[in-house]
């Protein structure tokens, strides 16, 4: 123990939780997922969304789509189930309406993107790359709750390359495809996808789930089946990331039942470089301002001088 | 809307419901009648989400502001609720949604006629209280159960709304749904309905509230209802509770119909927007 300083160490602090993803620097690695932060501005009654690193918007498709019947969700122990169905603005609206007011914050907007064919998803990719605001687009080739859906590329590890391939000859911007755990072939869509020029991938996507009322024997979802988030998927999730972390060198954004800055840190001791926090932004619409501020503190206790240091810091043995 | 922590002031449990206080210390909460909140104990982590309660009343004091819900304690999160004590912290979002519109009650001498099943009372009393303090006239059709069931009777009475009950068992009142003393009363009374006297105001069952939106679509009575439906954020991204609704001819000239939010675009809506299916 030395009580002299380095040179290095007298230097003004760097922001620690500044991260690098497919060129982009997020000045946090705290970015709220898809479909769970609505277009942004539903949260500023709460906090001012430029703490956050960044944000994934609701999946964007070609035209508005209705969505599923009610009843959409289910609340299970330790999570819940969804089949919203993809209701969104479409990506006009998205680009008019929404992405205006959104320039006035300092935060880097990653355009979700979904279509059911690969015609749906390049049409929204060519409206986005023509929007000025936009950081990246995250390809939706997971969703479990449309049917003829997104769910059929993800699934399938030469499907997901094709679609991976021909977004980024059309993508003007990084892009990065968010994972299925419903694949058969986790690691054989993931490699597929880097393959084919994924930037950076996001995983895991909800586990598609049911649960049946007893006393009308009906299924709880209009949909029958949806889509388990929330804390019950969490050790899924961060196995995963472990997983595809040893077999990809593109980097991995970590999802699944995040809700705290330490649920977050085990996914960067996974291999994630940044998470996306889902559920908890239901329960807690300041979950996700309540996290930046979780892993400042523990960079300065743990004497964390950046928290790229823990990233697949995991020691297993 | 305000994301507050709010003090547990009573919690009592009458049948099947509670009736909570909360208060929030050094606060001003305004809500409009048929506002919600979505309330949890303080920082629970299981059950995960918040359950949606209409304001039942709202009372300023020198210490803050008090709000009642009852609730029905139905499943996991309702009994977490139901388990807290007096002195105890409740996570609450409020006000959500959407209000009654009063306008078309309170011009000429028109009579607000509320429609309440079981806890669905809740959310009609804020309604009542504001329309009696305009010295509106309200009748209030209340239904339930069983005698334990009729929400709020008491507290409507005193505010002065000529009340109806009806009780599936016949324990009080009659016999029966509470939809059939609606349709005697509007019967009987044809030729104000024809003169557009009454106004409707329905919150309970889904099965009540459609007979309802039946009944004044046939006598051509302007109704508005409350609507339920399960949430998960309660203030408008998760998309989960939604209703369809009625959104005019397509190019096509086909009917179309839409999803709309409960927590965003309701809870309240105009009967005749509403696909009752």
């Amino acid at each position: 123990m030395t009580f002299a300083q380095s040179p290095t160490e007298l230097q003004p602090p760097t922001n620690p939780l500044e991260v690098e993803i497919c060129g982009i620097r997020f000045k946090n690695p705290v970015l709220p997922a898809s479909g769970t932060f609505g277009y942004g501005l539903e949260f500023l009654p709460f906090f001012d969304i430029s703490h956050l690193g960044g944000f994934c918007t609701k999946g964007l498709s070609p035209k508005p789509l209705k969505g599923n019947p009610p009843p959409r969700i289910a609340e299970t122990a330790g999570g819940m189930l969804n089949a919203i169905g993809l209701q969104n603005v479409g990506v006009r609206n998205f680009i008019e309406e929404k992405l205006p007011k959104l320039r006035a914050y300092d935060t880097k907007i990653i355009a979700n993107v979904f279509g059911y064919s690969l015609d749906d998803y390049l049409e929204v990719i060519t409206a986005l790359n023509d929007a000025e605001g936009v950081a990246a687009y995250e390809l939706n080739v997971s969703c479990p709750n449309v049917k003829q859906g997104g769910t059929q590329f993800g699934n399938d590890p030469k499907l997901a390359a094709e679609v991976t391939e021909a977004a980024k000859k059309k993508a003007t911007r990084p892009v990065i495809v968010k994972l299925s755990p419903n694949a058969g072939d986790l690691l054989g869509v993931a490699r597929a996808v880097e393959s084919a020029g994924a930037d950076a991938v996001s995983l895991i996507n909800t586990i598609v789930g049911m649960s049946i009322d007893i006393y009308s024997h009906r299924p709880r979802l209009a949909f029958a089946t949806g889509g388990l988030s929330g804390p019950a998927i969490k050790p899924i999730a961060v196995r995963m990331v472990y997983e595809v972390s040893q077999v990809l060198s593109i980097p991995r954004i970590g999802i699944g039942g995040i809700a705290t800055a330490q649920d977050a840190i085990e996914f960067f001791l996974a291999g994630a470089t940044a998470v996306q926090i889902g559920t908890a932004n239901y329960a807690d619409p300041c979950a996700a301002a309540k996290l930046v501020d979780g892993l400042e503190a523990y960079c300065r206790t743990q004497k964390v001088a950046r928290i790229t240091d823990v990233v697949g810091a995991v020691k297993l043995k | 809307m305000l994301d507050l922590t709010g003090r547990i002031e009573r919690n009592q449990l009458f049948g099947h419901y509670g009736r909570i206080c909360l208060l929030f210390p050094d606060r001003q909460v305004v809500v409009a009648p048929g506002q919600f909140g979505m309330l949890r104990p303080n920082q629970s982590v299981e059950p995960l989400l918040r359950r949606a309660m209409a304001v039942y009343t709202v009372k300023p004091t020198p210490a803050g502001t008090e709000l009642e819900f009852i609730y029905q304690v139905l499943g996991r999160g309702t009994a977490a609720i139901q388990r807290l004590v007096p002195g105890q912290l409740v996570d609450c979002l409020v006000p959500l949604g959407k209000s009654y519109d009063e306008s078309p009650v309170l011009v000429g001498d028109r009579e607000a006629v509320l429609v309440a099943g079981g806890v669905g009372a809740a959310s009609l009393y804020l309604l009542a209280e504001s329309l009696r303090r305009q010295s509106v006239s309200v009748r209030l059709f209340l239904g339930g159960r069983s005698a334990i069931d009729l929400i709020g009777l008491e507290d409507f009475a005193a505010l002065g709304c000529k009340v109806h009950l009806a009780t599936n068992d016949g324990s009080r009142g009659v016999a029966g749904f509470v939809t059939e003393p609606l349709l005697r009363y509007l019967v009987d009374h044809t030729s104000e309905v024809h003169a557009g006297k009454f106004v409707v105001y329905t919150c309970g069952p889904t099965p009540m509230m459609k007979r309802v939106a039946e009944i004044c679509e046939e006598a051509r009575v302007l109704a508005y209802a409350s609507l339920e439906e399960r949430m998960a954020c309660g203030f408008g991204v998760c998309v989960g509770c939604v209703a369809e609704v009625h959104c005019g001819p397509s190019e096509a000239g086909e009917p179309e119909t839409d999803f709309h939010r409960v927590c965003i675009e309701g809870p309240v809506f105009r009967c005749d927007q509403l696909v009752w299916g």
